[in-house]
């Protein structure tokens, strides 16, 4: 049984992959970098959970929790920025289309979606490598004592 | 008894041929695999040693070819007392 952090992130790369985005293959979508790629292999996406606040006990029963997403295009070029915007733009778009009629996102997993800091960085080797980070704070709702997802 | 340093012989069995426009000289020349951007990329950095006089006026952004290969020279650092500098290397 997954968290509903898990779930969430999961689903977030599945909405980055299905169907493939046009401006990166699907197989450039990764899930967690857990070593350094090499610049041959750009662009990319990679997807992350970040850290999460102690969460709030709104309802009886249950707990809102709120916990951070990092999407990271990386990308090469003269200027990488310029690379890594089509995959950006078509990310975040894919992200904030994934609302359904009942108001939830991803799939229903995430109450709410707040847009939260976007970081740049960029360093020069043989061809200039640039990150754009944009964070994402998911809120989402669990029973009180569990982390999976809530269902009422 | 005094030490005379002769840098040009430490340089002279690592040294590859770089050439800008008409001047051809000698450079060291160095290409670790570096990691940046918070671990998530590695790449080779490919960066020239070279005495200052042997390649007058070669700055930033300007074409070099190194061993054969075509690059484009990032800024020069000088170096110690300013004799040789160090440059990183793009692709053009």
């Amino acid at each position: 049984m997954n968290s509903a952090a898990e779930d969430m992130v999961s689903e977030t790369v599945r909405v980055l992959t299905q169907p493939p985005m046009t401006s990166i293959a699907a197989a450039s979508v990764y899930r967690d970098l857990m070593d350094a790629l090499k610049s041959d292999l750009l662009p990319v996406v990679a997807v992350e959970l970040g850290d999460e606040d102690s969460p709030q006990r709104v309802v009886l029963g249950t707990k809102d929790r709120r916990v951070e997403l990092r999407v990271t295009v990386l990308a090469k070029g003269e200027v990488p920025y310029r690379q890594a915007d089509a995959a950006l733009v078509e990310s975040h778009n894919r992200i904030f289309a994934s609302q359904s009629v009942d108001g939830l996102w991803l799939n229903g997993l995430a109450m709410d979606i707040e847009e939260g800091p976007t970081r740049r960085a960029r360093n020069g080797f043989a061809e200039d490598v640039a990150s754009v980070t944009k964070t994402y704070v998911l809120t989402y709702r669990t029973a009180e004592h569990s982390l999976v997802r809530w269902q009422p | 008894m005094r030490f005379v340093e002769n840098r040009r012989a430490f340089m002279a069995d690592f040294t590859v041929t770089a050439i800008h426009g008409s001047t051809t000289g000698k450079v060291l020349f160095d290409e670790p695999t570096n990691v940046a951007l918070d671990g998530m990329v590695s790449s080779d950095d490919p960066s020239i040693t070279y005495f200052l006089a042997d390649f007058p006026g070669l700055d930033a952004g300007e074409a070099i070819s190194v061993d054969g290969t075509a690059y484009l020279l990032r800024q020069p650092e000088k170096l110690d007392d300013g004799v040789q500098a160090r440059a990183g290397l793009r692709l053009p």
